[in-house]
């Protein structure tokens, strides 16, 4: 394994390429990673020219070259594991917990349960609401490959009907719970589920993630405009992982 | 402050409330068990740290159902294998449902037993960054939120302020062995300061100049805090930041000093504690002309006024809502309003955790 080198240090390098301006590319002797260095001043540097290389600051400078002519480039496997692994395509995935679930009655939103409802109250029609703050913001700029909304739980609903019922599902503007009612954009077809079923995830719109991570979208939200069909889905006071959000990103790092 | 509905915000900071805890454990972003049957848990925090967060919870080994909570396996609940734990915290008053909100986010570093106790003990989630050493040196391209992202993204989703302004980093830059110092060295150079948020994410946002108190609590009559003592030490009290750099374009070398003038700190520059500059000199290559060696050099004296300014130690009521880099409004013992940021703090999850204490700097 190569160390990393210390302030001052001065170690063997290999040049890789030619001189731009007065940079080179230089490949410190064990690694494989090439770093750009500054080349001193007057000093010819060649494709695979030996030279002396230090750290100064936090930079490489070339020093100066040695031997009487370059060498050849160094044998390939002579060290596979010299340098921290950086990838281009970066991929990972995260699970985002929403940090308020809340249901809108039409006229005020209930303190009395955090379980979000879908149907009419008291001649009003619910929103039921996930917010997710300002979490998805740490995935802007990612391509979005695959959302889930997790571990939805529908709970009974008195006065509703327990046969299987689809939901509607909506992007909420809102970040965070606001004083008045949330703000509704565009809808798709919800989980289907009968009064008692546990569905551990459900594909939303990858685009509705990438929208949460621009943030014009800050939330979720279980509406139907006619009223129907009456649903209530476990909170995050039910269950607390309830209704998160599971998103895998891919990003491009520049290399 | 962790912000919840306005009921549970008062009863919190001026009457009583009931105090409930949820801890879900995750693994590869997965739940694994949610509601673990923790008996206790606390939270500690110092901002002075690299890994600012701890904490630790305890529990019967076998539940009421029978389970056995000492780690077996590599998916256990409990097993330190990336095993996650997420807090919820809920806040009642009254009959009525509890507020809940997210507390904090931890990494399971070691689960032992004690007795017929099965003690868990966290890490914040920075400690991952602080182990991954690099392996030969980084050279970052692109800019300081493509190199940040870089850094840390694949452990710790990382979000930044809107106020932020991204440039380039500076060709040819060079990162020694340790990831988070690189981490901490950019965040220096922005300048730009970072904090784990209570769902687990790392928010790097500006260093801010001035600072309102959200929120006050006192001794005395209707008051929260137990008692209040003063501390006080003239360890690392640097009144003066000097920032070295080569210009990117020209070549040309030079400084930026920053210096603690401020009439009304304790450690500044010309007054009762020091006569002299006693400098803290940054050589950099991350700052690459004099207007950004000038604010590195203004925001690390900052940092270090906050560190030295006047500080208190304070026992009150628990307050689960506060956390490290708030400013509040305190009445202390004898009186005394002071104007203060909490940098230091733990927090107990249950009643029975005892009192809460926290360390606070006037700002």
């Amino acid at each position: 394994m190569v160390q990393p080198a210390k302030q001052g240090q001065m170690r063997l390098g290999q040049v890789v390429g030619t001189k731009v301006g007065s940079q080179v590319k230089v490949r410190p002797r064990g690694g494989e990673q090439t770093f750009t260095a500054e080349v001193a001043r007057d000093l010819p540097v060649a494709n695979n020219d030996l030279v002396i290389i230090s750290l100064i600051g936090s930079k490489w400078y070339v020093i100066q070259r040695i031997l009487s002519s370059a060498p050849g480039p160094p044998n390939s496997n002579s060290d596979k594991f010299g340098r921290s692994p950086r990838y281009e395509l970066e991929k990972g995935d995260d699970t985002f917990n929403p940090v308020d679930t809340r249901t809108w009655n039409g006229s005020k939103w209930r303190t009395d349960t955090t379980d979000v409802f879908q149907g009419t109250y008291a001649g009003a029609v619910n929103v039921g609401c996930m917010f997710f703050g300002d979490q998805l913001k740490s995935l802007k700029g990612n391509t979005i490959t695959r959302a889930l909304l997790l571990s939805i739980e529908r709970l009974p609903y008195s006065g509703g009907s327990y046969a299987a019922a689809t939901s509607t599902l909506w992007k909420v503007t809102q970040k965070k719970r606001p004083s008045g009612a949330p703000t509704r954009t565009s809808s798709t077809t919800g989980p289907a589920m009968a009064v008692g079923a546990i569905l551990p995830s459900f594909e939303i719109p990858e685009s509705w993630v990438t929208d949460m991570t621009n943030g014009t979208v800050g939330g979720l939200a279980f509406y139907d405009a006619d009223g129907n069909p009456d649903m209530r889905f476990a909170g995050m006071g039910t269950y607390s992982p309830a209704l998160s959000l599971y998103v895998e990103w891919e990003r491009l790092n520049p290399i | 402050m962790i912000e919840v509905d306005e009921i549970a915000r008062d009863a919190v900071f001026e009457d009583s409330y009931k105090l409930f805890m949820r801890v879900d454990s995750y693994y590869n972003n997965r739940v694994l068990r949610a509601n673990i049957p923790f008996r206790t848990g606390s939270e500690d925090n110092d901002a002075f740290l690299t890994v600012p967060e701890r904490a630790e919870f305890r529990l019967p080994r076998y539940d009421a159902e029978g389970y056995d909570w000492s780690p077996s396996g590599i998916t256990h609940p409990l097993a330190a294998n990336g095993q996650r734990l997420r807090v919820t915290l809920g806040i009642g008053v009254g009959g009525n449902e509890p507020a809940w909100f997210r507390r904090a986010t931890f990494r399971i570093d070691k689960t032992t037993r004690d007795g017929d106790e099965v003690v868990v003990e966290c890490v914040g989630l920075l400690e991952r960054i602080f182990k991954a050493d690099f392996i030969g040196e980084f050279q970052p391209s692109g800019t300081f939120v493509s190199t940040l992202r870089e850094l840390v993204a694949a452990e710790i989703p990382i979000a930044f302020d809107d106020d932020i302004s991204d440039r380039n980093v500076p060709s040819s830059l060079v990162f020694g062995s340790s990831r988070i110092q690189a981490l901490y060295d950019m965040l220096d150079a922005w300048p730009a300061e970072c904090i784990v948020t209570p769902t687990g994410h790392l928010l790097i946002r500006p260093v801010l100049e001035s600072r309102t108190a959200v929120f006050s609590l006192r001794h005395g009559l209707g008051g929260t805090i137990i008692s209040s003592t003063g501390y006080s030490d003239s360890e690392d009290d640097y009144n003066a930041v000097i920032v070295r750099y080569t210009d990117e374009a020209t070549g040309v070398q030079g400084q930026s000093p920053s210096y603690n003038t401020d009439a009304t700190h304790p450690k500044r520059m010309g007054g009762p504690n020091a006569k002299y500059p006693i400098p803290l000199i940054i050589d950099s290559d991350m700052v690459s002309n004099a207007s950004e060696a000038y604010a590195m050099a203004r925001n690390k004296l900052r940092q270090l006024m906050r560190r030295t300014a006047d500080s208190y130690e304070i026992e009150m009521l628990p307050n689960p809502l506060l956390e490290i880099g708030d400013v509040g409004s305190f009445t202390l013992e004898g009186g005394t309003v002071v104007r203060a940021e909490i940098t230091q703090l733990t927090i107990p999850y249950t009643h029975d955790g005892g009192v809460q204490r926290m360390t606070v700097r006037t700002v």
